[in-house]
């Protein structure tokens, strides 16, 4: 096998896998192979570098325009040079970009939507529009785990569910269609803590009594169900409670308007980017528009009420105008590129000059990485917390980007606004 | 004049031109300030000399602006860069058929002999390795290294087929590669050394 035309092949991109495999294994087994690579790479960097160091004299420019009559162009920027194909390592990276974009992507959706469902799924226990329970059932020996059922529903569906086991308890005000307190049983010594209050005692034999004994329809809920800020202490007389030591609690279904999970520290923020550079042109066409655009997504942890910190991707467009040199004379080049970033900031609440905990202003700093440079970020901004499961963002952003250009360090400014919401879980 | 007109391709130029919205000669400003780099790296690198590079890079665009095709505008599906290619190779085949092609050794010899290579030399004696080719060989590596041709597109304007081509090139590249390997291996090492 002819190694120098799979070297070739190679580096002219049209090599396929099963090929690339058999040139890389002698690569890495054979020096003068890898010598001979090392040389055509070298001298394909090096005819791209002396592509760019040619420049058109302007004696020719001059004869020909002159020649014809026309007036000379100013040498405002020098005509579009073949691209420099990327080195072997950006190659690699960019060939996996698109994969692990799209992975990372789909990832971070579905972890979105998963607990989205789950978060939504819990809800509904907390929700005025209830229809379903765990009926916790017991026997003498053990709690029963659980029974679904309906709270509104009928009689009969009641029936059904007590019905699966003899020893559960009988509701004997069923027939009642609305539900305003459930009756949580909890031991009075752990009034705090109901969600070990079963296991805490499982020696009660008869804790059915307090079903039996109610006066209003009650189910016992699995308590850890239930949100804690959702549950009253109800101190009912005596003759509900029966000889148990256990205290009652009330949920009050009336008072859960919208949605309230529980505060959570994690967060999935999404948002658009508006923001412009204002010292050059801003209709400069882009050689490359991919889907996921001038938008960023981050994940936030929340250390208390004040402080939170995340990370943060992203593809923004970056118009970048800069002076390189090539030969002895310099020219501007103004581009457009889109640029994937990436990068960790820190984000100051302040809630305490905010309105009622629900419009809440913020500061942010961002500092990351993109294919071209380092970039910096700085946010003010707004936050509306709909609920502490929705939030709602706006805020004016200042980003820079700092980029290497022939050992010299270009910068562009951009300032606009930025919106999005986000995700607690 | 270029910033203005940077955005729109050259069909869209030549439509613009074609309902008089640019004149003809801005049209042909725009495209000699798009081409004209890569053509002149063209002649400099198929031909020996600077001299003889710049006599054919002007005659070259002076034809151009000249030919039929571009008084008519008949670029609909014809690529401009493509076309002024042809009309330079046509103009330097002229210009080697009346000018006799002298490598002068000692001045190679004279550039080699120094033992520290920087890149700006070596790009130097890339240009001279590049003489040692014969120009079936040099012409096609020039398209594709410097222009960033298709094997196709060569193909297409040199007149021979594709495999020809890519391996003329690979001849090409493997023949440069031996002349300059001595001097890749000392760049190569002088990087590790300053890294």
């Amino acid at each position: 096998m002819n190694y120098n035309d799979l070297i070739h092949q190679f580096l002219d991109g049209e090599l396929d896998s099963l090929k690339e495999d058999i040139l890389f294994s002698n690569l890495s087994n054979n020096t003068e192979i890898r010598e001979m690579f090392k040389q055509q790479v070298q001298l394909h960097l090096l005819t791209q570098n002396d592509m760019a160091s040619i420049t058109t004299p302007s004696e020719s420019t001059n004869y020909i325009f002159s020649n014809l009559g026309l007036s000379v162009p100013p040498a405002e920027k020098p005509a579009p040079v073949a691209p420099i194909p990327p080195s072997l390592f950006e190659k690699h990276i960019l060939s996996h970009y698109n994969k692990y974009l799209t992975t990372a992507l789909t990832a971070i959706i579905s972890v979105a939507l998963t607990s989205m469902f789950f978060l939504l799924y819990q809800s509904d226990f907390t929700n005025s529009n209830i229809n379903t329970a765990s009926v916790i059932k017991q026997n003498q020996n053990n709690y029963n785990y659980p029974v679904s059922t309906n709270f509104e529903t009928s009689a009969k569906n009641n029936d059904l569910a007590s019905s699966n086991n003899s020893n559960e308890s009988k509701n004997p005000n069923n027939d009642k269609q609305n539900i305003k307190y459930i009756y949580l049983n909890s031991n009075t010594q752990n009034n705090d803590n109901n969600s070990q209050i079963f296991a805490e005692n499982q020696n009660q034999k008869d804790n059915s009594n307090i079903i039996k004994n109610s006066t209003e329809e009650s189910f016992v809920l699995a308590s850890s169900s239930i949100p804690n800020k959702n549950i009253k202490q109800n101190k009912l007389g005596s003759n509900n409670v029966n000889n148990n030591p256990l205290s009652i609690y009330t949920i009050d279904l009336n008072s859960l308007g919208q949605f309230q999970g529980n505060e959570t520290n994690l967060t999935l923020q999404w948002r658009n980017i508006t923001s412009r550079s204002g010292n050059v042109p801003e209709n400069l066409p882009s050689a490359q528009e991919p889907l996921f655009i001038n938008q960023g997504i981050a994940l936030i942890y929340k250390l208390d009420d004040n402080n939170s910190f995340g990370i943060e991707i992203g593809q923004e467009h970056f118009l970048q105008q800069f002076v390189r040199k090539i030969g002895e004379q310099d020219y501007i080049y103004t581009q457009n590129p889109v640029l994937f970033w990436y990068g960790g900031f820190y984000k100051l609440s302040l809630p305490s000059i905010g309105y009622k905990n629900i419009i809440v202003p913020y500061a942010q700093v961002f500092a990351g990485g993109t294919t071209a440079g380092m970039i910096g970020r700085g946010q003010l901004g707004i936050q509306y917390n709909y609920d502490n499961f929705l939030k709602f963002y706006v805020a004016g952003e200042l980003s820079s980007l700092f980029y290497n250009v022939q050992n010299k360090i270009n910068r562009t400014d951009k300032f606009g606004i930025t919106y999005g919401l986000s995700l607690s879980y | 004049m270029s910033k203005e007109y940077s955005k729109y391709n050259d069909k869209q130029l030549f439509e613009s031109c074609r309902n008089n919205h640019i004149s003809k000669n801005e049209l042909f400003t725009e495209l000699y300030t798009r081409y004209s780099q890569r053509i002149y790296a063209y002649c400099l690198r198929v031909l020996s000399t600077i001299e003889d590079a710049k006599d054919v890079f002007q005659e070259s665009f002076i034809s151009f602006y000249k030919s039929d095709k571009f008084n008519n505008l008949e670029f609909q599906n014809t690529s401009v860069f493509g076309y002024l290619l042809i009309i330079t190779r046509n103009v330097c085949l002229n210009h080697k058929r009346t000018s006799v092609e002298l490598v002068n050794i000692d001045d190679f010899l004279i550039g080699f002999n120094d033992s520290r290579y920087e890149e700006k030399e070596l790009l130097k004696l890339i240009s001279m390795a590049l003489e040692f080719l014969d120009i079936q060989y040099r012409e096609p590596f020039v398209l594709r290294q410097y222009e960033g041709l298709s094997y196709t597109e060569i193909a297409e304007i040199i007149g021979c087929n594709e495999s020809t081509i890519r391996n003329r090139v690979w001849r090409a590249k493997d023949k440069i590669r031996e002349i300059l390997a001595p001097y890749i291996d000392d760049l190569n090492k002088q990087s590790k050394v300053n890294a």
